[in-house]
């Protein structure tokens, strides 16, 4: 008996080892499996606070580069940093407000793909107030453009001056008299309604300041023009909060008793507004502060001796840029106006021909390059588009544009190495200049445009707005 | 041999947690380090980096709500007002000779190693 036991238990010893091995294998096996998981864990951790640190950085660059230069946020390209890819997606959310996302994304460990995202709206609290609300970056074909929408006003006057806002265009008029209005808003949020009829654009308002008026801003939601033909009043403040109901909140005399000079043209910049008028017994151009639009003071003053037909505000360097009248006191004037109180004169253009007017300006946003339009006054035929180099006006014109004596360029606007420019000619109302180089200054499209346009034009989006004489006083212009 | 083995994956378990455990505080101190930089340049109104002398992209002083703060890289510690931000057992070195370099538009690259991890960060000033 006992030997059988003895026998039946052979190799259990052996058995008991083999477990004890598997199980020590079992328990080796699943501390490696464990370390390696740790060290997993803590690479993928790492990676990813890398990661995050690549698209906060992203993010950081956008917002500064947004406060500086709203239109120049961008999608960005995929583009490889070590391990990462990293991009900057942009979308337009409206005129004033841009949703950013910046995406890092890299291979895993286990070649899993990851991805690291973050996405803020960025908004433009400049052009809200008051500044342009036009776009860098021009999209369609411009070399064909074409009319989309327009405006039909009661006075066959047409536009003199517009400045588009927010969907919005604010248009102003000199009628021949009374009771017309001279004070329009149009809706421009489809800028070609179908109608019918097919194209006109609804008029949100109207009103009639009982003065004439010359030329507009927007600024938030108060609307500044300049007042015709009076000596008594140069500024009209309108407050536009509601369009449907827009009420003049203010009149203001700049000019003290016994001066002449009428209102002719202004800008909006920072809670001042620059106001140029015709040639004066006075000075020409007023600083006035509206900080309180109720009751606007006039902080400074230039004294030009010409008329002031167009101020455009470099708002970075603290410049204007004054398009004037009279050719031998110089037509483009360069003028310091970080101290509002004391504006100063830096430099001047001075053409070197007595025949045309100067009369509008156009600024380039991302080179120094600006524009001097002219149009015809007397004499024989001359130049009538100027580029020039903003940091030094005294240097020799890099290029010049010399067409007919009923040519003559009134208002531009510089996009994306484009001047988009009204022009005085009856059958060519709107030229496109590429002037990607500014030395070599070639037609790039144009477009008969109904009636010859006059001092009014202005940019949104992607669109042209365009001034016109006669009662079709607004003209929208877009790619084809 | 199964002793050997143990013994093995024991010290292997222990080496892994000891790195991790260095890994996770570098990470953890040039974290801090970034998030102080970040602190500092958040509504400055101005950012000097040091441009001559031995500080010279070491040191970064920044204007904020009236207040002067000085950032600086001393020996192998950051120091902020004087006061040492990083602990004992870290090193702080600097990233080509330089902590603080200027990034377009108006702000301030911060880049440093920490126990040879290089951290890196951007801030720009708001206007």
């Amino acid at each position: 008996m006992k030997a059988e036991l003895i026998t039946n238990r052979k190799g259990s010893g052996l058995v008991e080892v083999i477990i004890a091995i598997a199980i020590l294998s079992l328990g080796l096996s699943s501390a490696i499996l464990l370390a390696f998981a740790n060290q997993s864990l803590k690479i993928s951790s790492i990676t990813n606070n890398e990661a995050l640190g690549k698209a906060e950085i992203l993010i950081e660059k956008a917002r500064a580069d947004a406060s500086e230069d709203f239109s120049s946020v961008v999608s960005m390209s995929p583009l490889a940093d070590d391990i990462y890819m990293k991009s900057l997606d942009v979308v337009d959310i409206d005129i004033f407000t841009k949703e950013v996302t910046s995406n890092v994304s890299w291979t895993g460990e286990h070649g899993e793909a990851l991805a690291i995202e973050l996405v803020t709206l960025l908004t433009d609290p400049e052009s809200v107030l008051g500044g342009d609300t036009c776009t860098e970056e021009v999209t369609g074909d411009w070399t064909n453009p074409e009319r989309f929408g327009y405006g039909d006003i009661t006075s066959d006057d047409g536009a003199t001056g517009l400045d588009a806002f927010n969907h919005r265009v604010y248009l102003t008029t000199t009628p021949s008299g009374p009771p017309q209005h001279d004070f329009y808003i149009f809706d421009v949020s489809d800028p070609n309604p179908a109608g019918p009829p097919a194209g006109k654009l609804p008029i949100l308002s109207s009103l009639d300041t009982g003065y004439g008026l010359e030329d507009v801003r927007v600024a938030g939601r108060f609307v500044y023009v300049v007042a015709a033909d009076t000596f008594t009043v140069q500024l009209v403040v309108i407050d536009a909060i509601d369009v449907i109901n827009p009420l003049v909140i203010s009149e203001f005399d700049a000019t003290p008793v016994g001066i002449t000079g009428y209102g002719n043209t202004l800008a909006y910049a920072d809670s001042k507004v620059y106001l140029g008028l015709t040639k004066s017994t006075g000075p020409e151009m007023y600083v006035i502060d509206v900080s309180d639009p109720l009751n606007p003071a006039t902080v400074g003053t230039l004294e030009t001796n010409t008329a002031i037909n167009q101020i455009v505000i470099d708002r970075d360097n603290d410049i204007a840029y004054i398009a004037l009248a009279d050719p031998l006191a110089g037509q483009l004037w360069k003028v310091d106006i970080s101290d509002p109180t004391n504006p100063t004169v830096l430099q001047k253009f001075f053409p070197g021909t007595a025949n045309w007017v100067g009369q509008g300006v156009a600024l380039s946003k991302t080179t120094t390059d600006i524009f001097l339009g002219r149009i015809y006054d007397v004499g024989a035929n001359d130049v009538d588009l100027y580029a020039l180099d903003s940091s030094d006006l005294s240097a020799t014109p890099m290029d010049t544009v010399t067409q007919t004596w009923d040519d003559g360029f009134s208002r531009m606007v510089v996009r994306s190495g484009l001047l988009f420019a009204s022009n005085n000619q009856p059958n060519l109302g709107f030229q496109v200049w590429d002037v990607s180089d500014p030395t070599n200054m070639t037609m790039f499209g144009s477009l008969n445009i109904q009636q010859a346009s006059t001092a009014g034009m202005d940019c949104e989006g992607n669109y042209i707005f365009i001034g016109q004489r006669s009662n079709r006083a607004l003209q929208i212009i877009g790619p084809s | 041999m199964l002793i050997g083995g143990g013994l093995i994956t024991a010290f292997y378990i222990i080496d892994t947690s000891r790195t991790n455990s260095t890994d996770i505080n570098t990470e953890a101190e040039g974290n801090f380090l970034i998030r102080k930089f970040e602190w500092i340049m958040n509504g400055a109104s101005s950012a000097v980096i040091s441009d001559a002398g031995p500080s010279s992209g070491i040191t970064l002083t920044v204007v904020k709500g009236g207040t002067t703060y000085v950032l600086r890289l001393n020996g192998a510690n950051l120091e902020l007002d004087g006061v040492i931000l990083n602990s004992s057992l870290i090193v702080v070195t600097t990233v080509g000779g330089a902590v603080f370099t200027t990034a377009d538009p108006d702000g301030i690259k911060m880049a440093f190693n920490v126990n040879g991890k290089e951290f890196s960060t951007a801030k720009h000033l708001r206007k």
